[in-house]
């Protein structure tokens, strides 16, 4: 039954990264990695926020396995990365990679400090 | 809509995958999460050099293996809450080497699985080229 429940919130998280990922190459240029930075972010935000709140066992594992881990990639985020270094471009590489994780934690600590209040 | 369904069955198995692996981690260090992130980046990377250079697969199979399962077995969220749990408790040294370590290893498996992708394609170029 577990299983069922991150599957089913798996499907929901990569949809929902698809569609925000079509959205963002309508309106950008298609050599950003914009999309999944902001995929990445917004995901460490809600799991921030979602992690100290008081929850059933199976909303934590359809919320937060599922659906939040099905929304945000490491792999595509690597990716992109390695496409810098491949074309040289060592410090875009640089800043993404730091960019991305630096605003992960941020993200990730404002929401833990907004779960206390809301 | 056909993508989209395609999408959906992938992720649903990169997501139970994913959360299989992580039930059998030991230890308060997050390894199984390290274990799919590197693995899920050298899958994505050598499958995305691989269809795009030479084998033809349908758009649709293609999103199947990599914006459905590859991209939801991997994971960018409890990565990042994994790091701030330890941060959290105060333990510094496993908060810098873990992301360290996260992004090394992904990245070397990211260039790996080009570099493979482009070994395979250009030796099956090559018999083409002799048998031609």
């Amino acid at each position: 039954m577990n299983y069922l429940i991150v599957g089913v919130g798996g499907v929901i998280g990569a949809i929902l990264r698809y569609i925000v990922g079509k959205i963002f190459r309508e309106v950008m240029d298609k050599d950003h990695p914009v999309a999944t930075l902001f995929i990445n972010v917004i995901g460490s935000f809600l799991i921030g926020y979602l992690s100290t709140k008081h929850l059933s066992s199976e909303y934590k594992l359809f919320l937060m396995i599922g659906l939040l881990g099905g929304f945000t990639t490491y792999s595509t985020f690597m990716l992109e990365t390695s496409r810098y270094i491949k074309r040289e471009k060592q410090m875009k590489a640089f800043i993404y990679v730091l960019v991305s994780i630096i605003f992960g934690i941020v993200a990730t600590g404002v929401g833990i400090w907004l779960a206390s209040f809301v | 809509m056909k993508n989209i369904v395609a999408i959906a069955i992938g992720a649903f198995f990169g997501a139970i995958c994913r959360f299989f692996i992580s039930q059998l981690s030991i230890g308060s260090f997050p390894f199984s999460t390290l274990f799919i992130n590197v693995v899920g980046s050298f899958v994505l990377c050598f499958v995305a050099e691989i269809t795009v250079e030479h084998i033809k697969i349908s758009t649709a199979l293609r999103h199947m293996i990599t914006t459905g399962f590859i991209s939801s077995f991997t994971t960018f969220s409890t990565f990042v809450l994994e790091i701030v749990r330890f941060l959290m408790k105060g333990e510094f040294t496993a908060a810098i080497v873990y992301p360290l370590l996260s992004i090394v290893l992904g990245l070397l498996a990211s260039i790996f699985g080009f570099e493979l992708a482009r070994v395979i394609l250009e030796r099956q170029q090559k018999e083409e080229y002799e048998a031609a």
